[in-house]
């Protein structure tokens, strides 16, 4: 019983350490969404009301917020949050922004390729066919790259607006 | 139309280049957007890592929104249907159905009709109104003649989202006036059923207002003028044709009924045309006949210009008519030989189809005319014409025609309007048109619009030319009654108008003329007055001319021989009124400003006074002028002559001896008893006679004796004469007239002479019976006096012409006695 006294600790210790070397080996972020209407009255002053509080009408933006977490000691490197454009909204262009050097990005095809000027095939006059920057209503998928890690413990947020078609 | 094709232009543009219309897509009503965010990562080593979010969602509702456009302002005829058609547009995110709230049409005497409502593909019954919920509406137009109905018939159908149903307002714009305003709101909503958790919902009132302006009907602006040719004096008419309403002039149908002559209904297949009448200016009296045309007419136009339609089978073609009216008798043949009573215009064929909304007929082209235009002539003013028709007629001659306004002339047409029931325009209104003869009533011709087409006037008519011939003055005097008489009153042996003459007598009551010849002969000398003698001498002058003169003078200048005469015009048969200011009677008397009407005459006179010492049997000639307003450069005079005798019937006798009853071998110097003296009297008349060449001097003013005829009177037994008594012998010269006496005209015998005898010493009777001498003691004679008229009873007797101075002409009455044997 001694020994398992004495042991105990030592034993608690060790699997502590094996298991705190194990947590700060993998980092983990929590990531919240938040969607507000933004309501134009009359004057055309904006009130932010939560999705789930109105119901969203044709021509009503939607803005949208990731808060990313990292809950962990550890960094989360190469962090790059991704944000869905939801079928019958459309992206509104410049609604997001990103600190340089980082740069955004928009998928034209739910995320399996990125541009931060997607260009799409357009019809021409004469007939011919030409690569022109695609209409961002087109937007699929945004995501922000910003060439840095998410500290432990640090949080950051992205925002974009979406308009309901 | 421009608003719309542009419209239509940008859309199509959008869609080519990919940009989507703010309505092309909404998110249906009931759907849900749901949301989750995503990361990536990596761990210190490298492994990849991701995070996901919570979900976030939300369900789009009903958001019902249309909009309601129109098809533009457009403009209208008075009389006619007009449709305002509006586009519902569902923009909003769901199928819904229209509603049509308080609309409104006014402006003018306009009235509602109906709706006709189209519906888009796709659009399905609600169930709602017994309607199957979900079946197929029909897109085939339908109309319903009240808001009730229609707004039955929309509520019962669902329109899909971004689809548009047309809603045409049919209306009446009744007899409206031009420039008034017809406004046509409608008001609308849609409303949206509940979807899945969005409920029902109904949009705001969306409003469109289409204003319509009401615009003049087809109207012929038909604009006619002249021109006189300064030389000929033949009158040039153009008549310059528009259409200066704002819609298209069409056809009338019945003109292609064989009565008119046109051929239309067997050489082309478009009905009727419109047809321009001109009726050829008449002129005369007592019957005004057309003026000749010198030409056939010519017509003018140019396709695709002013608004005679770009369609190479359309023309426009003269055509004529000797007819009475312009009903019937056209043809392409225009005789110059004035027998054309109307020339006309006729606008036909053309493959454009003689629709309500262009094709054949005259397009508007309202900058081409003023209908306000109305200076002088009045009406309209057109100055593009579609069509120009010009014809040239020669003037008019005789009385008048130099009279301002001798010649009018007025354009007529016929058409028809855009009328809900079309009509007939015509200058005397419009009727309707049937496709019957009815279109003839409407070809009253000579209509004018004296008013201008924007004032009310005639529809389809022009303004009046008002024309006349070239001025001729022409006066003209004359003996009276006969202003234009030809003579040759100075025996030139030539008569003219310049010389014709009158003759007239004065007797000088104290001193008859008395024959102092002893022979006949164009000669014959007489006694003379012994005092001043007047006379009246009525004379005629006449306006010849072709017009008004007003500057007509008239001067006389008396007889110069012997000197003493005296002439003054006078205005009345009394001669005691001086003509116009004439001037006392002196040597000449001028009266001036006398006015006469083209074609009157005036009888004036001129008092003559003679002085003693005229002598008789002896012409005293006056010469009277007229002057009246020159022709240009020539002068206008005409003169006639006053022939003044102191008497003009002169007696000649003469005396033979017809046997001398003296024995053989006895010489005699004288007569013996028993012996047969003869007496003969020539009769003459000294008068001017109608001699001259071309000579048509009226009886009227030469002088011959009166009906009552010449009266020869010869008594024996005054003075020494053959019946006096022989000294106390109881007994007389001669036994009397021993026959008939006997009378020869121009040598030839007249028997017709009416006698009277008388017998004795004083002479007893008379007595119709001649009774010839008894040579018994001691008064056993034949007549003592007798008195007869010459070749005729009185009443009936011979007249003695004028002129009468020759043994060819002459009379010579004779009888004889028988000197007493006992």
């Amino acid at each position: 019983m001694k020994i398992s006294r004495l042991l105990a600790p030592i034993i608690c210790s060790v699997l502590i350490a094996l298991a705190g070397a194990n947590a700060f080996a993998k980092p983990t972020v929590a990531l919240k969404l938040a969607g507000v209407i933004l309501e134009k009255d009359a004057s055309g002053k904006v009130t932010p009301v939560p999705v789930d509080s109105t119901p969203a009408k044709p021509g009503e933006s939607i803005r949208y917020t990731i808060t990313a977490s990292n809950t962990s000691g550890e960094i989360a490197k190469k962090f790059v949050p991704t944000g869905r454009i939801p079928s019958g909204t459309q992206y509104e262009p410049g609604s997001s922004t990103i600190a340089a050097p980082g740069h955004i990005e928009f998928s034209l095809d739910n995320g399996k390729t990125w541009s931060e000027k997607p260009m799409a095939r357009v019809k021409q006059p004469d007939g011919s066919m030409a690569m022109k920057p695609a209409d961002p209503a087109t937007y699929t998928n945004i995501r922000w790259i910003s060439g840095k890690d998410l500290a432990a413990h640090a949080s950051a947020s992205y925002t974009y607006v979406v308009l309901v078609k | 139309m421009k608003n719309r094709a542009y419209s239509a232009g940008l859309l199509a543009l959008l869609l080519f280049v990919g940009i989507a219309p703010a309505y092309a897509t909404q998110t249906p009503a009931g759907t849900t957007i749901s949301n989750t965010a995503t990361a990536s990562y990596t761990d210190s080593n490298g492994n990849a890592l991701t995070a996901t979010s919570n979900t976030v969602s939300t369900v789009v509702q009903n958001a019902p929104t249309l909009t309601a456009t129109n098809g533009g302002n457009q403009n209208v005829a008075p009389n006619t249907n007009a449709t305002d058609t509006f586009t519902l547009t569902n923009t909003g995110n769901n199928a819904g159905d229209f509603q049509i709230s308080s609309p409104t049409l006014s402006g003018g005497s306009s009235s509602l009709t109906s709706y006709t409502v189209t519906l888009p593909t796709g659009s399905t019954y609600n169930g709602s109104n017994s309607t199957t919920n979900g079946a197929t509406a029909p897109t085939t137009p339908q109309t319903f003649t009240s808001l009730a109905a229609l707004n039955t018939f929309l509520g019962s159908v669902n329109v899909p989202s971004q689809s548009a149903a047309t809603v045409a307002v049919n209306y009446a714009v009744g007899n409206t006036a031009a420039a008034t305003t017809i406004t046509d709101t409608l008001p609308a909503t849609i409303t949206y059923a509940a979807a899945g958790t969005a409920p029902a919902a109904t949009s705001a009132t969306t409003t469109s207002t289409e204003t319509d302006t009401v615009q003049n009907d087809a109207r012929l602006d038909i604009r006619k003028t002249s021109s006189q040719n300064p030389t000929t004096g033949n009158i040039t008419y153009t008549v310059a044709i528009n259409n200066g309403g704002a819609f298209t002039a069409h056809y009338v149908q019945a003109l292609e009924q064989n009565s008119f002559g046109f051929g239309l209904a067997t050489t082309t297949g478009t009905p009727g045309g419109i047809l321009i009448v001109d009726k050829v200016p008449t002129f005369g009296s007592p019957t005004a006949v057309p003026l000749a045309l010198t030409a056939t007419p010519t017509v003018t136009f140019t396709r695709g210009t002013n608004g005679f339609p770009n369609d190479a089978s359309e023309t426009a073609a003269v055509y004529c008519t000797t007819a009475a009216t312009p009903a019937s008798g056209w043809s392409t043949s225009c005789p110059t030989t004035g027998a054309v009573t109307y020339v006309g215009v006729l606008i036909s064929g053309g493959s454009l189809a003689n629709s309500a909304t262009g094709g054949d007929g005259l397009l508007p082209n309202a900058s081409g005319s003023q209908a306000t235009g109305g200076t002088s002539p009045s009406g309209p003013i057109v100055t593009a014409p579609a069509v120009t028709l010009s014809f040239t007629i020669v003037q008019p001659t005789g009385t008048g025609a130099g009279t301002a306004g001798s010649v009018t002339n007025v354009a007529d047409s016929i058409f028809t309007n855009n009328n809900a029931t079309p009509q007939v325009v015509g200058p005397a209104g419009s009727t309707t048109d049937g496709n019957t003869a009815a279109a003839a009533t409407a070809l009253l011709p000579d209509i004018e619009n004296t008013t201008a087409n924007g004032s009310g006037g005639a529809p389809g008519a022009s303004g009046q030319t008002s024309n006349a011939a070239l001025a001729s003055y022409a006066v003209l005097v004359g003996p009276s009654g006969f202003p234009a008489a030809t003579g040759d009153a100075l025996s030139s042996g030539t008569a003219d108008n310049n010389h014709d003459f009158t003759d007239w007598s004065f007797t000088d009551p104290s001193a008859t003329p008395t024959t102092t010849s002893t022979t006949p002969g164009a000669t014959v000398t007489g006694n003379s007055t012994s005092q001043a003698e007047s006379m009246c001498v009525p004379e005629t002058l006449q306006n010849a001319g072709n017009l008004q003169d007003s500057a007509i003078s008239l001067s006389v200048t008396a007889p110069t021989s012997p000197a003493g005469w005296t002439a003054q015009l006078e205005s009345n048969s009394g001669c005691t009124s001086a003509l116009n200011g004439a001037s006392a009677g002196s040597t000449s008397s001028t009266a001036t400003a006398i006015t006469l009407a083209s074609g009157s005459s005036m009888t004036f006179y001129v008092k003559y006074t003679a002085p003693a010492g005229t002598p008789a049997f002896t012409a005293e000639q006056a010469v009277i002028t007229a002057t009246g307003s020159p022709n240009g450069a020539t002068a206008n005079t005409n003169t006639t002559y006053n022939e003044l005798y102191n008497g003009f019937i002169a007696l000649v006798k003469q005396q033979t001896v017809i046997s001398s009853g003296c024995p053989t071998g006895v010489t005699v110097t004288t007569i013996c008893p028993g012996g047969v003296l003869g007496y003969s009297i020539t009769v003459e008349n000294l008068a001017k006679g109608a001699t001259g060449t071309g000579v048509n001097e009226p009886a009227s003013a030469l002088l011959t004796n009166s009906t009552a005829g010449i009266v020869v009177v010869d008594d024996g037994t005054s003075g020494t004469n053959w019946f006096a008594p022989i000294g106390t012998t109881g007994t007389y010269v001669t036994s009397g007239v021993n026959a008939v006496p006997t009378l020869t005209i121009g040598g030839t015998a007249n028997t017709a002479s009416v006698c009277t005898y008388s017998y004795g010493n004083p002479a007893a009777g008379p007595t119709t019976t001649f009774t010839a001498p008894v040579y018994t003691s001691p008064y056993s004679n034949g007549p003592s006096k007798l008195s007869c008229v010459l070749g005729g009873a009185a009443g009936s007797a011979y007249q003695l012409p004028a002129g009468s101075n020759t043994a060819a002409t002459w009379m010579v009455f004779s009888f004889n006695v028988t000197v007493r044997a006992n």
